[in-house]
């Protein structure tokens, strides 16, 4: 008991804690608390865990006897998480999923973000489980939250059904790890495999593969993407906002500490794997994208390449490859968001909101929400000087500087091709569309457009503040590979 | 860890194969020759009237897993309550929390209705 450090582990706490809040808010008798109590909780316990994570961010402490780390690296991804969540409740303000659920959409929205929270501090093996199950059940429910939409039910069973493939797969991964070094704990692990090559551990090439290939179910890179699209199209567009960008960032939380922070005198091995990876991904993602015209899918398919993308600063595992990961996890989630954002306003004006075609000439009629989706767009698809191209530039010279220019060109091809399908939604954006302008226009509700705004300021803050947030960058990825 | 640490392992697998091999094999070789009046279901020798597989109501699954859930939270306590003594107040907290949450648990899901037959 004496290593039950619970200062490093505050920012889970009150994340948990709110979420139990949250529930309960929801359940209380008087109108006007069941409804905005769950969010007003929610909101202050999100900025409450933000706080302490940026007042652990000098600190290097364990808890729970190793279990659970505190150090920059998993409170850069808890504010990545945090803000996601944050965002998602705000974008989440009157939508149908959440109207009659707001304690559970709330609470399970702050669920999830503790399990990745979890992942992002896991000092063990079990930690890393944990967190990728307590973040993966409650996806789970809030997909199929919309229980009226037979498509929401569909994305819920589907995305449970490749989820639970996935954790069967990562967690025998695991176990072959443990049988292989005869610990848990990653720091011992780290130790165990020191100066060891994959020739030597039979057992530990088996692991790495199965660990490679579960988190890349969590990530959806290629070829285990194949429930992102249904699952991405069917789920609330809420809830697909926050798996984009929340679950894709914890899937490269686990990647980063698995694989950079603890085998990398292996390195040379499994990079290789996990460039592959990279390029299948990049190449199924952006060719896949470029022939739909539901917006939820286009984005799945974005998603994909882009998981392509972040897997190359993984594969490179240096410093440089660390921390061009982590800035572009940043700069992803902005635009992300802010594209979502969008198609979230635009899904409850008009029966068909998630198609293309619903944002035809609306640039002209909502010059704001115009301009952050084509920030985005133009931010995904690497223009400069936005956060997009920095980040890319960054993974793509680490790739080159670590000698992998296969990964570099796979890379630049991949952008080249993804301007066919980004572009095409500014060119419809604003375009002078049908006669009487874009069918159906409403008011945005006040947390919504501040979420919006707020997200598509998000990307040119973060290419802006490029240079302090590449230093907070390097002191995560220096803290996660050199202990 | 060596690898030739788990041979036992590797020799429990190969018995548990070899058994259900043998089982599924025995009963091939050994089987008897079915007949429609042999594979029907057997009660007391009177025809079946109704269809054997039933359906259960949903509140069935419901209700168990609120057993497990409670069930589990035994599981936990039962290795706290031997070592309270050494933890002292903080394992007592510790203890409380877990506690808090599962009663949390428990008036959520009454409220909801989860508890009443329907």
């Amino acid at each position: 008991m004496s290593s039950l450090n619970v200062v490093a582990s505050t920012p889970l706490l009150i994340t948990a804690g709110a979420a139990t809040a949250a529930f309960t808010a929801g359940l209380l008798p008087g109108r006007t608390v069941r409804r905005h109590g769950p969010a007003l909780v929610g909101i202050a316990g999100i900025v409450a865990a933000m706080v302490m994570s940026v007042v652990l961010w000098d600190d290097r402490l364990e808890a729970f006897g190793g279990g659970l780390r505190a150090d920059r690296f998993s409170a850069l991804m808890n504010l990545i998480f945090l803000s996601a969540a944050l965002l998602t409740i705000l974008l989440a303000w009157r939508e149908p999923a959440a109207v009659d659920r707001r304690g559970e959409y709330v609470g399970l929205i702050l669920v999830s973000a503790t399990g990745m929270m979890l992942v992002a501090g896991a000092g063990d093996l079990i930690t890393i489980f944990l967190g990728i199950e307590v973040l993966s059940v409650s996806l789970y429910v809030l997909c199929a939250l919309e229980v009226w939409r037979e498509k929401s039910l569909e994305g819920g069973l589907k995305y449970l059904i490749t989820g639970a493939v996935g954790a069967a797969v990562l967690l025998y991964g695991l176990t072959l790890l443990f049988g292989a070094t005869g610990s848990t704990q990653l720091s011992e692990i780290g130790a165990q495999l020191r100066g060891t090559s994959f020739t030597d551990e039979p057992l530990v090439i088996a692991a790495m593969v199965l660990i490679a290939a579960g988190l890349a179910f969590k990530a959806s890179a290629a070829p285990f993407h194949m429930w992102t699209p249904d699952v991405y199209e069917g789920a609330p567009t809420t809830v697909t906002a926050f798996m984009a960008t929340a679950t894709k960032a914890a899937a490269f939380a686990a990647f980063l500490r698995i694989f950079s922070g603890v085998m990398p005198d292996l390195q040379a091995d499994w990079s290789i794997a996990i460039g592959a990876l990279a390029v299948a991904s990049i190449a199924v993602g952006n060719i896949a994208a470029l022939v739909q015209t539901n917006m939820k899918r286009m984005l799945a398919y974005s998603s994909v390449a882009q998981a392509g993308y972040l897997l190359i600063g993984v594969a490179v595992g240096s410093i440089q490859g660390a921390e061009a990961t982590l800035y572009y996890l940043l700069a992803y989630g902005a635009m992300t968001m802010a594209a979502f954002a969008i198609v979230i306003i635009r899904e409850r004006e008009v029966e068909d909101g998630d198609m293309l075609g619903a944002l035809e000439g609306y640039g002209r009629a909502r010059p704001v929400l115009g301009a952050v989706m084509t920030v985005a767009m133009l931010s995904l698809a690497g223009f400069p000087p936005l956060s997009g191209f920095i980040g890319k530039f960054l993974l793509f010279g680490s790739a080159l500087e670590a000698d992998m220019a296969w990964l570099a060109v796979a890379g630049a091809v991949g952008s080249m091709i993804s301007l066919g399908y980004y572009l095409r939604v500014v060119t419809v954006m604003w375009a002078p569309g049908p006669e009487g302008g874009p069918r159906k226009v409403l008011a945005v509700p006040g947390p919504v457009g501040l979420a919006t705004v707020g997200a598509g300021l998000g990307v040119i803050v973060i290419s802006l503040m490029a240079s302090p947030l590449l230093d907070a960058c390097r002191g995560a990825a220096q803290s996660l590979l050199a202990p | 860890m060596e690898l030739s640490d788990y041979l036992p392992i590797l020799i429990y697998f190969a018995g548990g194969l070899a058994v259900a091999g043998a089982i599924f094999s025995l009963s091939k070789l050994v089987k008897s020759k079915p007949n429609p009046s042999k594979i029907l279901p057997y009660e007391s020798g009177i025809l079946p009237s109704t269809p054997v597989r039933q359906r259960f109501s949903i509140d069935f699954y419901l209700t168990a897993m609120l057993f497990i859930v409670f069930d589990i939270e035994l599981a936990f306590l039962y290795p706290i309550a031997v070592t309270l003594r050494d933890d002292g107040l903080v394992g007592l907290v510790v203890l409380l929390v877990f506690v808090f949450t599962l009663i949390e648990a428990l008036a959520y899901i009454w409220k909801k209705g989860a508890l009443e037959w329907r």
